[in-house]
């Protein structure tokens, strides 16, 4: 029966589905092949290039999951999706074959066709890989494959989930997952979830002759890859995720009790298990190892909120976690992100990676998980009531609310979320570089999930918040005086906010002041190129990640004297930072998911020798719904005044917006590439 | 498809997640030694680590293999350094190099010496799917190196060798205070190469060479892809009394290979030449049809040795040599005879019978078809009074009859029983390959273009003739964009292919291109795809010129624009032509609201060795002074105001 209570769960997130009872039949290997097989051609209207597989099958059975291929190959490209590596210890008997239109074919089961390789070794460890290149591949053949993998009940020994994405490399006309595990001991159980998934893409569920539940997807177009795009995130993407349910309830385990033997009774409820799981894993905050040093700065930080800065921890919660988390990163840094003088110590230091937070008080560092297990553990000591909030870079596959699968998070590293009546804020402890409140912006505006461990871990889906284009700005001056013989003495410099100073300071903070300079002077002569002579490059002195930091470049640009008019490049070495990718392939669904929004101004006041001119006239404004770019030039008696902003409204982007965006850094390239010309006299 | 790169990342994975512990022990005493002979130098400047020393010492190892020992010693200067100093590197084969020791030291900036632990070792495969072998690389990591620190290494290795000769590289991407090399093999002869043009004075005692203070190789533009150009020693070590391969001569070199490739191919031995292509040429199709390219070197000699043409038929898969082997198999059965032809290609030497005999030398291999008389075709050549035909099986879309461009200026060494001769590639064997871009439309306001572009692929320039039946229009996109140097930003509708002749290619997109007219200086330029920006400086600031000059081929491409523009505008020169002999360009351009420009340019592969390096310098210097005042005025578009 318990097949049919994940049925019934699985109609609950996929309206419309039913199940059929016309006995699904498996592919059997080596069965005459049908007439139809060989129809299959390229079709451009489908996406269909190269290969296709006409039956992708993957049944999860107990000792071993199955695996069968029928691949159409269509040109020499399309061979690769015949190719195979899989790791050697759990692969067993693979058979395969050729078929050419002929009627002939050409079986592969010889070991000759199977190159193992070693994957990695190590004191501990020796993992191979077996390589299989089919032999006999032609631009016109099809080829049957069929192994086996060792599995412990429908997954990989040692591993409880697995997630699998509908779409390939090629076009696929039928994929299916036959879940054919039988007679599962109590606390096994091994569930499933997917999604109803969109056109063209058709979902068909059909029981099995051994009554076992199968899932075909049919019509399902290949993975694309799209510039600043992540497939995980396009409309069609979809996946099938097999999970291990947890083996005992949550109510047992949310009246306080541990963690019951694995032969209690087990969970069927996808929202339970995600409830049970935030329990489990926000179990490390409950009580983290105090210390004596711990409970002292507790106490100062306390004094320090009340007394010092006059907050009501009641009243502002907010404020609060704000400078309790600006007072911790004071007090201890990140271990990844630690200066020049902790890089000095944490190199002498001959210990381990401490395994409880004693030694952070006295080494003045603690590891990201650290960092936010002492977070937490202030916010509690204050009363500061808070939310664990999981959420995923957007690069990675996103958290999908209809998915209900906890399987999705680095369930060690929540974001803090504190909130009032009115607002709310979410802090990133690990991050130090930016100000508490501030999120990275990988992790800004996704799809997140909040748990609240003062309401039995209660959960709702949640998003982040997302910081506009203005709490990344990036501002250059560069002040130039251009001499008779075509001389151009230049003096840049450079301030940031948000992630442009980030990655200022980030740059300059590990390394030790007498480094900082030569560093900066080294990376400065490469920006500027072999045609400009750098003179000297400089930063105040950092040594915390949250230090001010300036910029300063000094450079001379030499003209060719005998020229009458010069072509000045106002912003030598500064460029936007945007790639320009060369291929943007059509029919974009996916979002468009750029590192980050800001606004970069840059100005230049360049002193021109008396009688001399700039030449022509600047100003342009351009503007789409992507940004801004601008370009001005005047002058004012001996005085040329150069502006150039561009603002990148938005870093996330709905498909529609690529053409925008094309637009956006053809824009900025031409921006970039501008000069101006300075004329001797009325000089032509 | 496989990542490639999956293997390598994994076990770096793994290894970056171990928690390493440290163990104490004293510095050896070979490496105080060097430290405190070295103390009075100072490091060069700009550097980010110091290798105090760097010997290799070669001696005899067991059953006739070799037996390689290193010690380094490197010293961290800056925080930059960390990362290198911290890792040492083993190249090898699984079947080949056996590494019987790895030890490592780390001192601190405090003194504290910290010893290698074996869980810091780990060896990754260098496999990748389309590469199958087992190579392999062992990577050893200190943690906890800063700036100070200086780090130790000790290894040696068991390695069996092909050829008697080993080729061992001098320089590195750091300076090193001391480099040695130590021959200890009884017939050991080694020859230094390239040293003098790098200005290297060795120490040589019997086989043991010493360089002091050697430069880092500097990071430039415009270098050639030959790292046989680098200063490397040629160890030859060929015993007399043993049966190995013949490296004295190039001709023993080439009958080797020639009874080796002939055995190892299996083809029927009945042949005789060819007399008339009708014969070869479905052979010759079917081959190039139906065998993808791949390498597969899973013993010690399949660098060298192919498979037997009936298995490379089976699996339809091979490398170069292979594909000669199916070749050879297949053409022998028609009684038509295929001889193995050594070739370099794409690597930026280029060797001929007056360079030192090297197994190092090639890295392809071709086939040469004896002809009973001249059949016409452009890729033939001439022994004595014999007549080839030169067959790059893998050249997928080069007729038969004829040679891919990377055969270009090279020479080749054609295998025969008992002999070998180097022949040069004749230069009609290319086909004359041209770009051509007919651009019409408007521009806007705002500098869009819209409009429509034919472009004309002439002798397989974008190499689309291999594209299937139904092209992916994605792949001509790319092909296109590849060739012309169309930014992304321009947005292309490729229509569907017409079918093509066998030497043009033409494709239609509709266009819609921002930012075509761009703003610059006072006036407007066209894009950088089609005028390119100026000519840089070749040389960094303050430190003269190190490695060779390449002067890059550019395919003749000629944009003919014909557009309506928002406003009239005059060139900065209506005609204007130049060449070197070895650049070319030309330029003709209207002025109006209607824009007509023809810009043509082309450019031979021209390499200046270290030796030519003042007239590579030179060459580079007079072209930049004619190309960038021709970009500044006659590029410049300006507007003309009524």
């Amino acid at each position: 029966m318990k097949w049919f209570i994940f049925t019934f769960f699985l109609m609950t997130l996929v309206p419309g589905l039913t199940a059929t009872d016309n006995g699904f039949e498996p592919p059997t290997y080596g069965l005459p092949i049908p007439e139809t097989a060989w129809q299959v051609r390229q079709d451009p209207e489908r996406d269909l290039f190269d290969a296709a597989f006409l039956v992708h099958y993957t049944s999860f059975e107990n000792q071993h999951n199955r695996h069968y291929r029928l691949i159409r190959i269509l040109s020499e490209q399309g061979k690769a999706a015949a190719e195979f590596l899989h790791d050697s210890e759990t692969l067993s008997a693979v058979k395969g074959r050729v078929l050419y239109p002929d009627g002939t074919e050409l079986g592969f089961d010889s070991t000759a066709d199977f190159v193992e390789i070693l994957t990695y070794r190590s004191r501990r460890k020796k993992v191979k890989a077996t390589i299989l290149i089919p032999p006999g591949l032609t631009t016109d053949c099809l080829v049957e494959m069929e192994w086996f993998e060792a599995a412990d009940l429908g997954l990989k020994k040692d591993t409880f989930f697995k997630r699998f994405d509908i779409r390939d490399d090629y076009y696929c006309l039928s994929k299916t997952f036959d879940m054919g595990v039988k007679d599962v001991p109590e606390g096994k159980t091994l569930a499933w979830v997917t999604q109803k998934p969109k056109e063209p893409i058709t979902l068909a569920l059909q029981n099995s002759r051994t009554k076992t539940p199968t899932f075909t997807f049919n019509n399902i177009p290949p993975r694309k890859s799209h510039p600043f795009g992540n497939p995980n995130q396009a409309p069609n993407a979809h996946s099938f995720i097999v999970y291990r349910t947890l083996p005992f309830t949550a109510s047992t385990f949310l009246r306080g009790k541990p963690v019951p033997d694995w032969n209690g009774d087990y969970v069927v409820s996808f929202p339970t298990d995600i409830q049970l799981i935030a329990r489990m894993i926000t179990y490390h905050f409950d009580n983290p190892d105090t210390n004596k040093a711990m409970r002292v700065f507790s106490k100062e930080v306390k004094h320090m909120l009340t007394k010092e800065a006059g907050v009501d921890l009641k009243k502002e919660p907010i404020r609060a976690a704000k400078l309790t988390l600006t007072a911790l990163h004071e007090r201890i840094s990140v271990s990844n992100r630690l200066n020049a003088e902790q890089l000095i110590m944490f190199r002498n230091k001959k210990e381990k990676k401490p395994s409880n937070l004693k030694p952070c008080f006295r080494n003045g560092w603690a590891d990201p998980f650290q960092i936010n297990l002492i977070f937490v553990w202030l916010l509690r000591e204050l009363n500061i009531q808070f939310q664990f909030v999981y959420a995923n870079p957007v690069t990675s596959p996103p958290y999908k609310a209809s998915e209900k699968t906890p399987f999705s998070f680095d369930w060690r590293m929540p974001l803090i979320m504190v909130k009032e009546p009115q607002q709310r804020a979410m802090f990133c402890a690990w991050r130090p570089e930016f100000e508490p409140g501030m999120l990275p912006s990988e992790l800004q505006g996704t799809a997140a999930l909040a748990v609240n461990p003062y309401r039995r871990f209660f959960h709702v889906d949640t998003d982040t918040p997302h910081f506009g284009a203005t709490a990344n700005q990036l501002e250059t001056h560069v002040d130039a005086e251009l001499n008779e013989n075509g001389s151009c003495r230049l003096r840049l410099t450079q301030t940031g906010t948000g992630v442009n100073k980030s990655r200022m300071v980030r740059a300059l903070h590990h390394l030790r002041e007498e480094e900082q300079g030569p560093f900066l002077r080294r990376h400065w002569k490469r920006r500027l190129g072999n045609n400009v002579e750098l003179l000297d490059a400089q930063a105040t002195p950092i040594k915390d990640l949250k230090d001010a930091v300036t910029l300063t470049v000094d450079a001379q640009i030499d003209h060719d004297e005998a020229q009458n008019w010069f072509e000045i490049d106002p912003f030598p070495g500064l460029f936007v930072n945007l790639p320009q990718p060369k291929m943007w392939p059509a029919d974009r669904t996916q979002p468009i998911v750029l590192d980050y929004a800001f606004v970069q101004t840059e100005t230049m006041t360049l002193r021109v020798p008396s009688g001399w001119t700039l030449k022509g006239k600047h100003h342009r404004h351009r503007e789409n719904r992507v940004g801004t770019v601008t370009f001005e030039a005047n002058q004012e008696g001996n005085v040329i005044r150069v502006q150039r902003t561009l603002t990148l409204t938005d870093n996330r982007l709905e498909a529609e917006a690529e053409p925008d965006l094309r637009f956006f850094l053809a824009w900025a390239r031409e921006a970039n590439l501008q000069t101006i010309a300075v004329a001797k006299g009325d000089a032509q | 498809m496989i990542r490639r790169n999956f293997l390598v990342l994994n076990a770096l994975l793994v290894l970056a997640c171990q928690v390493l512990p440290v163990r104490a022990g004293a510095f050896p005493a070979w490496a105080e030694a060097v430290l405190q002979e070295t103390q009075l130098l100072v490091p060069p400047d700009d550097t980010d680590m110091w290798r105090i020393l760097d010997q290799t010492v070669i001696e005899p190892g067991p059953k006739g293999k070799i037996k390689v020992k290193r010690r380094v010693v490197q010293r961290v200067i800056n925080e930059q350094g960390v990362a290198a100093a911290s890792m040492y590197l083993i190249d090898g084969n699984a079947d080949t190099t056996k590494i019987k020791r790895l030890k490592g030291w780390h001192r601190n900036s405090l003194n504290r010496v910290a010893t290698l632990d074996r869980q810091n070792i780990v060896t990754v495969s260098q496999a990748e799917i389309d590469k199958l072998s087992h190579d392999e690389a062992t990577i050893a990591v200190f943690e906890k190196v800063g700036p100070n620190s200086i780090v130790a290494f000790e290894s040696y290795e068991i390695r069996e060798t092909l050829f008697p000769q080993d080729l061992v590289f001098m320089l590195g991407h750091f300076p090193i205070a001391k480099r040695i090399i130590d021959v200890r093999l009884p017939t050991a002869q080694i020859t230094p190469t390239h040293f003098d043009a790098w200005g290297l004075t060795p120490t040589i005692n019997d086989n043991s060479l010493t360089l002091l203070q050697t430069p880092a190789i500097q990071s430039e533009p415009l270098v050639p892809d030959s790292p046989l150009s680098l200063p490397h020693i040629i160890i030859n070590f060929q015993d007399p009394e043993a049966a190995t391969i013949p490296l004295d001569q190039w001709s023993t070199l080439a009958a080797w290979y020639y009874e080796t490739f002939a055995a190892a191919s299996a083809a029927p031995q009945k042949v005789h030449a060819l007399s008339d292509l009708a014969i070869l040429a479905p052979i010759y199709n079917q081959q190039i049809d139906t065998i993808t390219y791949r390498q597969r070197y899973l013993t010690p000699a399949r660098g060298w040795v192919p498979a037997s043409g009936e298995e490379v038929q089976r699996r339809k898969y091979g490398d170069c040599k292979d594909m000669v082997a199916g070749l050879r198999y297949q053409a022998g059965h028609a009684g038509v005879s295929v001889l193995p032809v050594l070739a370099t290609v794409f690597r930026e030497e280029y060797p001929n019978q007056d360079a030192p005999v090297s197994f190092a030398t090639f890295n392809h291999l071709i086939g040469a078809i004896p002809l009973t008389h001249s059949l016409g075709l452009a890729a033939e050549v001439s022994v004595g009074t014999q007549r080839y035909l030169l067959v790059d099986p893998t050249a997928k879309g080069t007729p038969l009859g004829r040679l891919p461009d990377a055969f270009r200026n090279r020479h080749l060494l054609l295998c025969l029983p008992d002999d070998g001769r180097w022949v040069a590639v004749p230069e009609q064997a290319f086909e004359e390959q041209k770009l051509d871009a007919k651009v019409m439309g408007s521009v806007d306001e705002n500098n869009t273009l819209t409009g429509g572009i034919i472009f004309t692929s002439r002798g397989n320039a974008l190499g689309l003739r291999d594209a299937s039946d139904v092209p992916d229009l994605e792949e001509v996109e790319w092909a296109i964009r590849q060739g012309f140097d169309i930014p992304g930003s321009a947005i292309l509708n490729v229509a569907p292919l017409q079918s093509p002749t066998s030497d043009q290619i033409q494709i239609i997109c509709q266009v819609q291109w921002p930012s075509f007219i761009r703003y610059d200086a006072d006036g407007y330029r066209l894009p950088t795809a089609i005028v390119p920006l100026k000519k840089r400086v070749l040389e960094k600031r303050g430190r003269p010129r190190q490695q060779a000059i390449r002067v890059p081929r550019l395919t003749p491409t000629t944009w003919h624009i014909t557009i309506k523009n928002h406003q009239a505008l005059a060139p900065g020169a209506t005609h204007t032509e130049w060449s070197d002999g070895t650049r070319w360009f030309s330029w003709q351009a209207e002025a109006g609201p209607h824009l007509n420009v023809t810009f043509f340019q082309k450019g031979h592969t021209r390499i200046f060795t270290k030796q030519e390096l003042a007239a590579g310098l030179a060459y580079w210097e007079n072209y930049r002074n004619n190309y960038n005042p021709f970009y500044r005025e006659a590029t410049l578009f300006r507007a003309i105001h009524p």
